[in-house]
């Protein structure tokens, strides 16, 4: 086990509607074909590049892990996916696709996708500014060594002409529970994509209320510009969240017994599914938002991270029933939840 | 493009989803949009590149080329039109010039007509070529003259002479 404290064990700024920022940026090496015409002498070259050149990262303090998906095996590809270090899309193929992980999960270099180079840079809670800033240094680093295909009018040239520009794609995971109540979140996806944006729902998190918005511009405008543009919607998004609460719970007497009977299920359950836990925090978020039970949001952004079925079954080593993970993740929960100090 | 749904107003949101494993993409009108159910089956696992613009982009481009095939190939990868727009990528970074007339209303459509790019400028690249960006700069000088925007203007000037000097520094090295 690692001794770096994991991004999603990290307080974050508006953590209890934000899950997480993601920024990332599209880079292509100048000189070689787009990824899916490379051939496999090619394909060797750019990761080894590409490597070399982010051994400069341990002047921001990185140091990465390597993983070479050739090796990797089916679980350890689940676990990243859970962990989010890398697309589905990205893990389904092995060869020639290499992730360099530093040790706190929060920056991620995917090569041999899509494009050549992915940089990718998560924090907990709303940081698309910082988020973006990192990546940029990150950039400016490896382009000491790397010459990355750009052209002046279209700037950086990606294998898809959607991301040519920036080549930047910011994403923030909200959890968008009183909205969904209210069914006004379709409403909501429409008026984000005339903004250039587009709301996804999500299931890497677990609960059906999360959501995920992306910022998709990235011709015409800089990148503190996509950046900024996306944390005033989202900061918009998270008043219009916070009164759907309020309206979906007034009322509700029964909210804050519920709330504490889930903690209570969590603390002492001997069997938890996915499921369970899933819509437990997703409860327990909606506790902290309204101010009624008081809890580190890190704390559900590690369980729902941590607690997948091929994290547990990762974790344990060993092959498993769905009965022993279930009990696995309520062991696991236990100890998470013994760990901080529990309300008054 | 018609909304999937009425198939009567014109599609202004695009929808992406991943029931069972199997990407879907929708494009509805507003009205469809606003009665969508997104909450429910509506799922993204991550945020990725492999985006759903991308099938836009082929989508669009398939409808187009059928008519008119061309026989056109980038020297540098030997992608033919026809097979940029089955994949929905391009071959190269070279493609971008060999069918920028071709792919030009595709990205106009994606980005904005005349959109060009404002972000970040690779210090490598001015070094690579640094006529080309001289010319460019100092075209964009003469309209910032012209349509007196004279705080841009000067800030232009200023870089021009730093590219200047740093273009005669390199010859020497
Ligand atoms: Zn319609
Ligand atoms: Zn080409």
């Amino acid at each position: 086990m690692s001794i770096f404290l994991k991004w999603y064990e990290e307080n974050g700024s508006e953590d209890a509607v934000v899950l997480s920022s993601t920024v990332s940026l599209a880079r292509n090496l100048s000189g070689y074909p787009f990824s899916h015409l490379t051939n496999q002498t090619e394909r060797e070259e750019i990761i080894q590049k590409i490597t070399a050149a982010a051994a400069r990262l341990d002047r921001l303090g990185l140091s990465m892990r390597t993983v070479d998906l050739q090796t990797t095996e089916d679980l350890q590809r689940m676990v990243l996916a859970e962990h989010r270090l890398a697309s589905r899309e990205f893990l389904r193929r092995s060869g020639g696709r290499v992730l360099l992980v530093s040790g706190d999960e929060s920056v991620c270099l995917a090569i041999g996708g899509e494009d050549h180079l992915l940089i990718s840079v998560t924090a907990a809670g709303l940081e698309c500014e910082k988020t973006m800033r990192l990546a940029q240094q990150i950039d400016d680093l490896l382009e000491e060594q790397l010459t990355f295909a750009f052209q002046d009018r279209l700037g950086y040239l990606t294998a898809s002409p959607d991301h040519l520009g920036t080549g930047m794609q910011a994403s923030v995971m909200l959890h968008l529970f009183g909205m969904d109540r209210l069914s006004l979140t379709a409403k909501l996806a429409n008026t984000v994509s005339k903004m250039g944006m587009q709301l996804y729902g999500v299931r890497a998190f677990g609960a059906t209320h999360d959501y995920q918005i992306t910022n998709r511009m990235t011709l015409g405008l800089t990148e503190e510009q996509a950046a900024m543009n996306l944390e005033t919607i989202v900061r918009q998004i998270i008043d219009r969240e916070m009164a759907a609460q309020s309206e979906c719970l007034q009322g509700a007497e029964r909210f804050e017994d519920r709330l504490y009977r889930t903690l209570g299920e969590l603390q002492f359950a001997r069997r938890l599914s996915l499921e369970e836990l899933q819509a437990a925090l997703s409860l327990l978020r909606v506790g902290i938002c309204q101010k009624r039970i008081s809890l580190p949001p890190r704390l559900l952004n590690t369980l729902a991270i941590t607690a997948g079925e091929a994290s547990i079954l990762f974790g344990k080593g060993e092959f498993l029933s769905a009965g022993g993970r279930e009990e696995a993740r309520a062991e696991l929960v236990r100890a998470r939840l013994s760990e901080i100090e529990l309300l008054k | 493009m018609l909304c999937e749904k009425c198939r009567q107003h014109p599609a202004s949101v695009s929808y992406h989803q991943i029931i069972d494993g199997e990407e879907k993409w929708l494009c509805l009108c507003d009205g469809c949009a606003e009665s969508f159910d997104l909450s429910h089956p509506f799922t993204e696992e991550f945020s990725d590149f492999s985006d759903p613009k991308q099938n836009l982009f082929r989508s669009r481009l398939s409808g187009r080329v059928a008519d008119e095939p061309t026989k056109k190939r980038c020297p540098f990868c030997e992608s033919h039109f026809d097979e940029i727009t089955k994949t929905g990528r391009l071959g190269c970074e070279h493609c971008y010039e060999v069918f920028f007339g071709e792919l030009r209303p595709t990205l106009d459509h994606l980005h904005g007509a005349g959109t060009v790019h404002k972000g970040k400028v690779p210090r490598r690249h001015t070094e690579s070529d640094p006529s080309d960006r001289l010319m460019q700069l100092k075209e964009r000088l003469q309209q910032a003259i012209e349509s007196q925007a004279f705080e841009e203007a000067a800030r232009l000037r200023d870089l021009i002479r730093l590219l200047e000097q740093a273009s005669k520094g390199g010859e020497e090295a």
